[in-house]
C-alpha cells in the first residue's frame, strides 16, 4: 500500500499563525479524514498541497512524486467549501472549459453523472443551490476519473438531506480500488463511520495520525459522582467537567485503573475527542 | 447474507459482521463455496468504512471460516462439525476457567460453582 | 497549454462578449475627429477589454480553479497575455477598414500621404505595449479590485507626462513643425522607423510577460 500524500516538516508562517514542521501520509485506497478545529490549520495545508500557497519550508509528495509537478493534478478532484466557478457558467460551459486540460475526461460519463445528481446542464451556476453546486463539482472530478479527491470541508452548509447525499457519493466513488480520499472537516460525525484514517491537527500541530479504530479505541469518557474521582486521577484526566452532581472527563485506556466501580464508561465519539482536547490545550 | 448492524449496542461493528456472518455460515445459510461481497461493496452497502470490512474478514479468515483466493474475493470454507465443536469447546473451556478464578476471587468452591451452574440451567429451559 | 488558458480566459469572460460590439462604435465615434485616431482608439478599447478577464477571475476566484488544474502558472499568464495581443491585433485589423469608413463623415477630412497611416498603426502597437507593461504586471501581482486603481494610475499618469512632454518639446521654437518632420521622415525611411518602433514594442510586452510571471508565481491564494 503506498501512500499517495506524503508530507514531511512543512512550515507556513502566516501574521497571526504559523502552520509547525507538520508530517503526516495518506496510504491510497482508503478514506481519510482531516480533523480540526476552525483555523486550526486544515484549509491552509490543503492549499499548501495544491500550491496556491507558497510554503515556508518542509516537502510535499503526491504520488510519490514531488508536489509542484502540475501533470500530478491529472488525477486529482479537487473540492473546496464551494467549487470555483463563473457565476454564470452553465454545465455545459463548465464542461467546454475543464475539458481541454484534462487527458482522461469523459462527456458521457460527466452527462450521466449529471443526469444522476438531477442537475440541469442548462442552469446558471449562480443559481444553483449549495448542495446542487457540490454535486456539480463531484461531477467534474469524477468525469476525469480522479485518482484522489481533496475536499475541503465538503458537507458544511447543507442540510442534513444533502449531507447525506454527499456522503453516499463518497461511499459510491470509494467502491472502486485504488481511489483515496482526504476529506477535511469540523464536522466529525460524517467521519465517525466512513473514515479509515484520521490526522488530527490543532493550532499548526498534528496531535494524531493513523487509524481511525485506534484513536478512538484509545481514549474513552467517563462519568461519575461527586468524590468518585481519586486525587491522582486529576492530572490524568483530559477535558474534566465538574459540576455540582459529579464529572466527566476523557482518559486513555491505559489510565483507566483507579476509579472506583460506581463510575460509568463510555466509547468516545471523534467530537469528544476534540472537545476534550481542546479543553485540554486551553491551559 | 443478512448482515445488521447496531449503532448503538456498544459491540464494536467490525465484531458484529463477524458474528453475523460467523452464524449464517453455521447455521449453513451460507454454504461452502459462496463468495463473500467484496470488502468495498459491503463497506458500502453498510455504510462503514474499509478498514471496518477487512478488519471483520481477516478474522474470519483467522478463526477458519473464509478463504481469500487472491484475484477472486473471498469464500465460505468448508465447516465440519468437528472443527466446529473443537472451537466451541476450547472458548468454553476458556470461560470456565475464567468463571472459576472469578469464583475464587469471590470465595466460592467448586461444588458452589456447581450449583450456580445448575441454577443458570433450569432458568434457562 | 496556453492557447487552451486563452480560450478558456474567453469563456469566463462569457458575460462581456456582447460588449465587443460597443468597442467598435467608440472607435467610429472617434473617428468623427479625425480618421487618424481610429486605429489606436480600437486597439486601446480591445486592450481595455482584455483587463476583464482580471475582473472575472477575482469575482469568481478562477485562481484557485487554475490551480486545481494541471497547468503551471507560467501558462496561466501566458494564456492571458496571447489573449490580450489577440484581442489587440483584431482590434488593430478592424480598426483599418474602420477607419477608412470613418474618413468619409470626419470632420477633419485626411488629406495627407497614405504613407503616415503605417506609423499610426505601429504607434498603437507601442502604446499597446506600453500600456500592457503598466498594467498587467500590477493586476497580476495584486488582482483586480487592488490593482486596478495602480493599474489606471500608472499608465493614465504615464501619458500625460508624456503629453506634456511632447507639449513641451513641440511649443519651443523651431519645433513647430515637429509632428509634420517626423512623420515626413518616419515615410520615407518606412522600414527602419516602423520596424524599429514594433522591435521596441515587442521588447516591451516580452519584459511585460516575464515580470508577470515572476510576480505571480509567488502569489499566496
Amino acid at each position: 500500500m503506498n501512500n499517495v500524500i506524503e508530507i514531511s516538516g512543512l512550515r507556513k508562517q502566516y501574521k497571526n499563525f504559523l502552520l509547525n514542521n507538520i508530517s503526516f501520509s495518506v496510504p491510497g485506497g482508503f478514506v481519510c479524514g482531516f480533523i480540526g478545529e476552525n483555523g486550526a490549520g486544515k484549509t491552509t495545508t490543503l492549499k499548501l498541497i495544491l500550491g496556491m500557497v507558497m510554503k515556508d519550508g518542509g516537502s510535499i509528495k503526491l504520488f510519490g512524486k514531488p508536489a509542484d509537478d502540475v501533470s500530478l493534478k491529472e488525477d486529482i478532484g479537487v473540492l473546496f467549501e464551494q467549487p470555483y466557478y463563473q457565476e454564470d457558467w452553465t454545465p455545459v460551459d463548465i464542461e467546454k472549459a475543464m475539458r481541454p486540460f484534462y487527458k482522461k475526461w469523459s462527456n458521457t460519463a460527466f452527462h450521466q453523472y449529471l443526469e444522476r445528481f438531477s442537475l440541469d446542464p442548462k442552469q446558471k451556476y449562480k443559481t444553483m443551490s449549495r448542495g446542487m453546486k457540490m454535486k456539480l463539482g463531484m461531477a467534474v472530478t469524477l468525469a476525469h476519473d480522479a485518482k484522489l479527491l481533496l475536499l475541503d470541508e465538503p458537507t458544511s452548509g447543507l442540510d442534513p438531506v444533502g449531507r447525506d447525499e454527499m456522503l453516499e457519493i463518497l461511499r459510491d466513488y470509494m467502491v472502486e480500488e485504488d481511489r483515496t480520499i482526504f476529506f477535511s472537516t469540523h464536522i466529525t460525525s460524517d467521519l465517525e463511520k466512513i473514515a479509515d484514517y484520521i490526522t488530527y491537527i490543532k493550532n499548526g500541530r498534528i496531535l494524531y495520525s493513523g487509524l481511525k479504530d485506534e484513536l478512538i479505541e484509545k481514549y474513552c469518557l467517563i462519568r461519575g459522582g461527586i468524590g468518585d474521582l481519586p486525587q491522582s486521577k486529576r492530572k490524568q484526566v483530559l477535558g474534566l467537567r465538574e459540576y455540582p452532581g459529579g464529572f466527566d472527563a476523557m482518559i486513555e485506556m491505559k489510565d483507566i485503573a483507579g476509579f472506583p466501580g460506581s463510575v460509568i464508561t463510555e466509547t468516545v465519539s471523534l467530537d469528544d475527542i476534540m472537545v476534550r482536547m481542546s479543553k485540554e490545550v486551553e491551559e | 447474507m443478512n448482515v445488521v448492524i447496531s449503532n448503538q449496542s456498544g459491540v464494536p461493528i467490525y465484531e458484529q459482521i463477524k458474528e453475523q456472518i460467523k452464524a449464517s455460515i453455521l447455521s449453513g445459510e451460507l454454504s461452502e463455496g459462496t463468495p463473500l461481497p467484496s470488502l468495498r461493496q459491503l463497506a458500502r452497502d453498510l455504510q462503514v468504512s474499509l478498514v471496518t470490512t477487512t478488519r471483520a474478514y481477516s478474522e474470519l479468515e483467522l478463526e477458519g471460516f473464509v478463504q481469500t483466493m487472491p484475484g477472486k474475493g473471498v469464500y465460505v470454507k468448508k465447516i465440519d462439525d468437528a472443527f466446529v465443536r473443537d472451537k466451541y469447546l476450547k472458548e468454553t473451556e476458556e470461560a470456565l476457567a475464567t468463571a472459576i478464578q472469578r469464583g475464587k476471587l469471590a470465595g466460592l468452591s467448586i461444588d458452589d460453582l456447581h450449583k450456580i451452574m445448575d441454577t443458570i440451567e433450569r432458568t434457562n429451559k | 497549454m496556453i492557447k487552451r488558458m486563452a480560450i478558456f480566459d474567453w469563456n469566463a469572460m462569457k458575460c462581456f462578449h456582447m460588449r465587443v460590439f460597443l468597442l467598435p462604435v467608440i472607435s467610429l465615434a472617434a473617428g468623427f475627429i479625425t480618421a487618424l485616431l481610429v486605429v489606436p482608439t480600437n486597439v486601446f478599447m480591445f486592450l481595455f477589454f482584455s483587463i476583464n478577464t482580471f475582473a472575472v477571475e477575482e469575482k469568481g476566484d478562477l485562481n484557485k480553479l487554475y490551480l486545481t488544474l494541471p497547468i503551471k502558472r507560467s501558462s496561466v499568464v501566458a494564456g492571458r497575455y496571447v489573449l490580450s495581443i489577440c484581442m489587440g491585433l483584431f482590434g488593430l485589423v478592424t480598426g483599418i477598414p474602420l477607419a477608412i469608413l470613418a474618413d468619409r463623415f470626419s470632420l477633419s477630412h485626411y488629406y495627407g500621404p497614405l504613407g503616415w497611416f503605417l506609423p499610426v498603426v505601429t504607434i498603437s502597437y507601442l502604446l499597446f505595449s506600453i500600456f500592457n507593461l503598466c498594467m498587467f504586471p500590477i493586476l497580476f501581482k495584486l488582482g483586480y479590485s487592488k490593482g486596478k486603481f495602480w493599474g489606471m494610475l500608472v499608465p493614465i499618469s504615464l501619458f500625460a507626462v508624456l503629453y506634456g512632454v511632447w507639449v513641451i518639446i513641440s511649443s519651443l521654437p523651431g519645433n513647430e513643425y515637429l509632428l509634420f518632420n517626423a512623420l515626413e521622415y518616419a515615410s520615407k525611411n518606412m522600414f527602419l522607423v516602423n520596424g524599429g518602433i514594433i522591435a521596441v514594442a515587442t521588447l516591451i510586452l516580452l519584459f511585460s510577460f516575464f515580470l508577470s510571471k515572476k510576480l505571480y508565481s509567488n502569489r499566496d491564494f
